[in-house]
């Protein structure tokens, strides 16, 4: 086990910046979900680590040692890949010992551990079969079994569930999770899916086009994000966000478009530049009943609805043409081009900066 | 729906059984001229059946041939042959799918290049190059050149076969620290063993059939088909000699191909549908 240190790590491809001047520091047993869209640079930076790339600039550390000159083999690290990369001549417990046997373990101890790891992996009736006798679930066990055996200092996971279908995969992430709890290995983990990140995380580092947009535990990634991209990217369903002017008014801070208009009083708020983007999540968004605690009411149009069972989604545009995600109660009867009206939750506004996109306050 | 497709396999099986006819029906008809009397005047018409079958062709036919000698080359310039270009071209392809090397492209089309041009417009040069280095009348001659010619195929093969091996295992492998050699052998092998067999079966059709370097070559240590020639002339109008000769001379390649086969067509078939 050991620290995952990048230090101003960079990477391009010819004239592409895969990565740019990323510094991360994953705590030892820490697990760290790198998460972003693709071409974010998640992949690369886990490749990077794993040294299947080299570096442009920067430098690695695993534990207290350099890695970034070190071929894959000498960086103790193992990796498990998107298609599980299983040797298909080889059986299961040949592909788990294969990494040991490579190192001259001995027979007896490549024995004990290829049998302690299919014991906790649950697969120990499949160690004599191939990968093609496999189910998909069952080959991404034997890949995880074939990091686990070696005991390295880090796992590097590269979207390990991305080939299954959505009920085991959230069977699987759960089962992940626990079994790098049980081992306490330092994890870095790739996903796009931000639900898999918020879940498995201790914390979440949201990358975008090659740089890493913010990094912290899953609440605050979510309650605070740092910027327009990271508040619309974690967040399912997104963060609805609105160009508006902010006027300051005594204590008081209007927020306004067009005939909408929205005031907050009665508390210190910083100074904000008069031109602002405001984001709000749809669960501080609610349909106007008796409009208690609520800012509005904001006269909209029904745009869409979504019922997801336990709650129901209304999309709405207001006058100025802008749109939010209201969640409404899972019984809410309004239909697209019907009027709604509709308020927002004071303390859950997050205001960004227009031209910098950077979180400016939560009002 | 159902029509259209049932009419389809209909086509399909019709044009099938048309083409097999066309490929089966001279191998079909050599083999009965084969079993026809001896000597000229009893010329075989089509896919009438002999009067008998007149086995003792092939016991003349392998005399007059002369083919205990020139099997006997063929099969020592055969097993020398066909594992040096195999492991060569897996060394080479394995080179040019997985290395990145300055001078790699070039390198490969250079190789390509054997593909291309034809042995007919090297011959001479070649001929004073094997004269120089003494080989002349060897079956080292015919063994190496053979082999030069081979392995351009064989890499622009094998490196096909390695290609579409998912990166990811050799990644795999990396990390759980095998070597480059040893990725090779325990992975990349395993993995392409199709791809290798067919390229065996080809390699050995190719070697055994080698008519034109052995005659330039290696004219006293005579190949198979060397001998299958030496029934021109005197007994080209002795159709069943000649047609048994030729039996004779194709059997190894069946033989091979049959135990071969189904990694042959496994091999042939890779690319050609989705696995």
């Amino acid at each position: 086990m050991a620290r995952v240190v990048f230090e101003s790590v960079t990477k391009n491809f010819g004239d592409v910046v895969a990565v740019r001047d990323l510094s991360l520091e994953v705590e030892d047993g820490e697990f760290v979900v790198l998460v972003g869209p693709s071409g974010s640079g998640k992949t690369t930076a886990l490749r990077l680590l794993a040294g299947l790339e080299s570096l442009t600039s920067g430098e690695i550390r695993v534990g207290d040692r350099v890695v970034d000159r070190l071929p894959p083999r000498d960086r103790d690290i193992a990796m498990v890949f998107q298609d599980y990369a299983l040797y298909p001549q080889m059986t299961v417990y040949q592909n788990l010992a294969f990494g040991l046997k490579m190192r001259k373990m001995p027979r007896d101890e490549i024995d004990r551990r290829v049998r302690r790891a299919a014991e906790m992996l649950d697969i120990v009736e499949l160690l004599q079969r191939k990968p093609r006798a496999l189910s998909g679930g069952q080959r991404q066990r034997v890949a995880l079994g074939r990091a686990l055996v070696r005991e390295p200092k880090a796992f590097l996971m590269d979207e390990p569930l991305s080939n299954l279908d959505a009920k085991l995969r959230v069977q699987t992430r759960t089962e992940i999770k626990h079994l790098q709890q049980q081992v306490g290995t330092t994890t870095v983990y790739v996903t796009h899916d931000q639900v898999e990140a918020m879940t498995m995380g201790d914390r979440v580092a949201v990358m975008s086009e090659g740089v890493l947009e913010q990094i912290g535990d899953p609440r605050t990634v979510y309650g605070e994000p740092a910027n327009v991209f990271v508040a619309g990217f974690i967040g399912s369903p997104a963060m609805s966000f609105a160009s508006v002017q902010a006027t300051r008014n005594g204590d008081a801070l209007t927020l306004s478009r067009g005939e909408l208009s929205l005031t907050l009083g009665a508390a210190r708020f910083p100074d904000v530049p008069p031109e602002v983007i405001v984001g709000v999540r749809p669960e501080h968004a609610h349909l106007w009943h008796d409009g208690e605690g609520l800012l509005g009411p904001i006269v909209a149009r029904t745009e869409f609805v979504e019922l997801l069972g336990r709650e129901t989604l209304v999309g709405v545009v207001t006058a100025g043409e802008l749109h939010f995600t209201v969640l409404a109660e899972p019984d809410a009867t309004t239909k697209p081009g019907e009027q709604v009206r509709f308020g927002l939750e004071p303390g859950h506004l997050h205001l960004f900066d227009t031209a910098t996109e950077r979180a400016l306050a939560t009002v | 729906m159902t029509t259209t497709s049932r009419t389809q396999v209909t086509m399909n099986y019709l044009l099938l059984i048309f083409v097999s006819g066309v490929a089966i029906y001279p191998l079909v008809g050599t083999v009965l001229a084969s079993l026809y009397p001896s000597g000229a005047g009893n010329s075989p018409t089509g896919f009438a059946l002999p009067s008998g079958f007149h086995w003792g062709n092939y016991v003349t036919a392998w005399k007059v041939g002369g083919f205990a000698g020139s099997f006997t080359t063929s099969i020592i310039v055969a097993a020398v042959m066909v594992p040096a270009s195999v492991v060569l071209s897996i060394l080479a392809g394995y080179g040019f799918a997985t290395m990145r090397f300055r001078g790699s492209k070039v390198l490969f089309y250079l190789f390509i290049l054997g593909l291309i041009i034809p042995t007919e417009a090297t011959i001479v040069p070649l001929f004073y190059d094997v004269r120089a280095i003494g080989l002349l009348d060897t079956t080292w001659a015919l063994i190496l050149l053979e082999v030069s010619g081979e392995v351009a195929f064989g890499i622009f093969w094998m490196r096909a076969a390695f290609l579409s091996a998912p990166p990811s295992l050799l990644e795999a492998a990396r990390i759980d620290g095998a070597s480059s050699w040893k990725t090779l052998w325990k992975i990349m092998v395993p993995f392409a063993r199709p791809a290798i067999l067919t390229l065996t079966v080809l390699t050995f059709a190719d070697s055994w059939n080698e008519f034109f370097l052995a005659l330039v070559f290696t004219i006293s240590h005579p190949t198979a088909p060397f001998g299958l020639a030496s029934f021109s002339g005197r007994y080209t109008t002795n159709i069943a000699l000649v047609s048994a000769a030729a039996v004779i001379v194709a059997i190894p390649i069946l033989i091979v191909f049959i135990v071969f086969q189904r990694e042959f067509m496994r091999g042939v078939l890779t690319g050609a549908v989705k696995g």
